[in-house]
């Protein structure tokens, strides 16, 4: 999971440091990283991008073969770009250059068609058996581009992430033991191969799903599951996901959901450890936690509280106000932090106006106790 | 990477080990500070803490950075995790993004030492196995060689070339993409 970490925050470092990195500093003291053992200074290398660690080679002896015998992280770095072909031969000329094993292939550059081909040649190298993290960003074409099944033959995966592309249909076991990073972005796939790829990856700790296509009810059980993020803002005519149950979320602890003017219902159970809640809007028709039931985010049945819960955030129209509000402290009445937006209303005036009457009878049948929020 | 929950936390708060520096120094940490180390983590689970762990390859100096590092990010284990989802609507972010940036922050803070430093926490980050220091270092050190040509890498930390010119040269033909 560390390279989840990495891709924000060095970022951000990088940039900060580039600045000053542009002088050369001499140093006359003793040469500290050439006396690393191997393993760390293989680390070193895989940070780097693959052209500047191969360079390394020409430093001194020690450097010669260092490059060659760390794990291959092939990562081309661009944001998309239209550089296919350069970035292709340089890709093939890396895979050529490094006998493996390869730690990351992460590539954002490549276009889809025509290359499958070639990819599938990629996928099936020795050199890959081993990969952990396997990152495929192509870009949004309207002729969405099928993965060779090759892609998905990794056993040893930890980080899967997909965007604008297609499962094939005839893809194997599709089972990753070791997998705990599962990102989907505008990614075709059924129902039915989704389910089994989650049921054959239990280790997963961290799921999220943009904007997907193919399933419409999506129901898993991942007991080690601690961010599940969820976002569809597809048009609502062709809305694609409608309900999402998470069963023993026993380690669940940041749910993020999209905020949605059409969105799933959401259902919960088990979540001890939930610590952040956001956005909770008026567009889920059903938000359940357990047996405490939010319609269109007005609290319809609270049977529990959830003091683990420090972190809330909700989107409203302006209308709904306090009263909901209130509800919502009652139900997590350890919270430490509460966001609340407003939007422009989206809704018609009577939908509205039936939200917040509902709300009132609601708020009226159980009164509001004293709220312990510091 | 299962992070402690509520109720495994206070369960560890009770369970505190010593470990003890290459100069003697004695820390007292509790078991969820130490088990970010794999090292340490193993010889928890194979009952021999007893009378204190003795970290023979750190320095009380070193030990006690490593100890603040292991500190502040054993709160926030599971807040690391997956959060950099590719969303393509940013604003959503925001919540989320509160839980990290403090632990941002400190991570850069806690970079801002002498090259000396960084390689001894490098090299007792390998020893005690603490993947997110390791990781979080030899990063400061990738980063201050991005970009550089092999002579200003070895003017930066006085490597001396060792390999002939007809070796480099070599060496060069072979790798002559990379340098394209």
């Amino acid at each position: 999971m560390d390279r989840i970490v990495l891709s924000r925050k060095p970022e951000r470092r990088r940039r900060k440091r580039r600045k000053r990195s542009k002088e050369i500093i001499t140093y006359e003291g003793p040469d500290l990283i050439s006396r690393l053992p191997d393993c760390v200074l293989g680390t070193i290398l895989s940070l780097l991008k693959p052209d500047e660690g191969a360079r390394t080679a020409a430093l001194s002896r020690r450097w010669r073969h260092a490059w060659r015998s760390a794990p291959l992280n092939l990562d081309d770095g661009l944001k998309l770009a239209d550089f296919s072909y350069q970035r292709i031969h340089a890709i093939s000329q890396i895979l050529a250059a490094h006998p493996g094993p390869t730690r990351r292939f992460a590539t954002k550059s490549l276009r889809p068609a025509p290359n499958t081909s070639l990819y599938d040649d990629w996928f099936r190298l020795p050199a890959l058996d081993a990969l952990q993290e396997l990152v495929l960003h192509f870009p949004l074409t309207p002729c969405q581009a099928e993965l060779p099944a090759s892609a998905l033959r990794f056993a040893s995966l930890r980080v899967l992430d997909l965007k604008h592309c297609s499962f094939p249909s005839g893809c194997g076991s599709l089972a990753f033991p070791c997998l705990t990073y599962l990102s989907l972005h505008g990614v075709t796939i059924t129902e039915e191969l989704f389910h089994r790829m989650i049921s054959n990856s239990p280790g997963i700790e961290a799921i999220v799903l943009d904007t997907n296509s193919g399933y419409l009810r999506l129901r898993f059980s991942l007991p080690r599951l601690s961010y599940l993020a969820v976002a569809d803002s597809s048009l609502p005519c062709r809305k694609e996901l409608e309900e999402l149950v998470v069963e023993d979320a026993a380690s669940l602890e940041r749910l993020l959901l999209h905020e949605l003017d059409n969105g799933m219902s959401v259902r919960i159970i088990g979540a001890t450890k939930l610590k952040m809640i956001g956005y909770l809007a008026t567009g889920f028709p059903i938000f359940a936690l357990d047996n405490s039931i939010f319609k269109s985010m007005v609290p319809v049945t609270l049977v529990e509280q959830f003091p683990t819960v420090k972190i809330l955030a909700l989107q409203m129209p302006k209308l709904l106000e306090l009263n909901v509000v209130i509800a919502y402290l009652r139900c997590f009445p350890c919270l430490e932090k509460l966001k609340i937006k407003f939007v422009r209303n989206k809704w018609p005036e009577s939908c509205q106006e039936q939200m917040a009457r509902e709300s009132e009878r609601r708020c009226a049948l159980r009164p509001i106790c004293s709220c312990p929020v510091s | 990477m299962a992070s402690a929950g509520s109720g495994d936390e206070k369960a560890a708060a009770a369970a505190m080990i010593t470990l003890i520096s290459s100069d003697n120094e004695k820390f007292e940490v509790t078991e969820a500070t130490a088990t970010l180390s794999q090292t340490i983590r193993h010889m928890i689970e194979d009952g021999c803490t007893d009378g204190g762990v003795p970290l023979p390859n750190v320095t009380s100096k070193i030990l006690a950075r490593v100890i603040e590092y292991c500190k502040k990010h054993a709160t926030a284990a599971a807040g690391e995790e997956g959060s950099s989802s590719s969303f393509s609507d940013a604003a959503f972010l925001e919540v989320d993004r509160a839980f990290l940036e403090e632990l941002e922050e400190f991570d850069d803070a806690f970079l801002e030492v002498d090259r000396a430093t960084l390689f001894d926490l490098i090299l007792a980050a390998n020893y005690l196995d603490i993947k997110g220091l390791l990781n979080l270092t030899c990063q400061k050190v990738a980063d201050s060689v991005k970009g550089k040509t092999p002579e200003q890498i070895r003017e930066m930390y006085n490597i001396v070339n060792d390999l002939t010119p007809e070796e480099e040269a070599e060496i060069r033909r072979e790798t002559q993409w990379a340098f394209e």
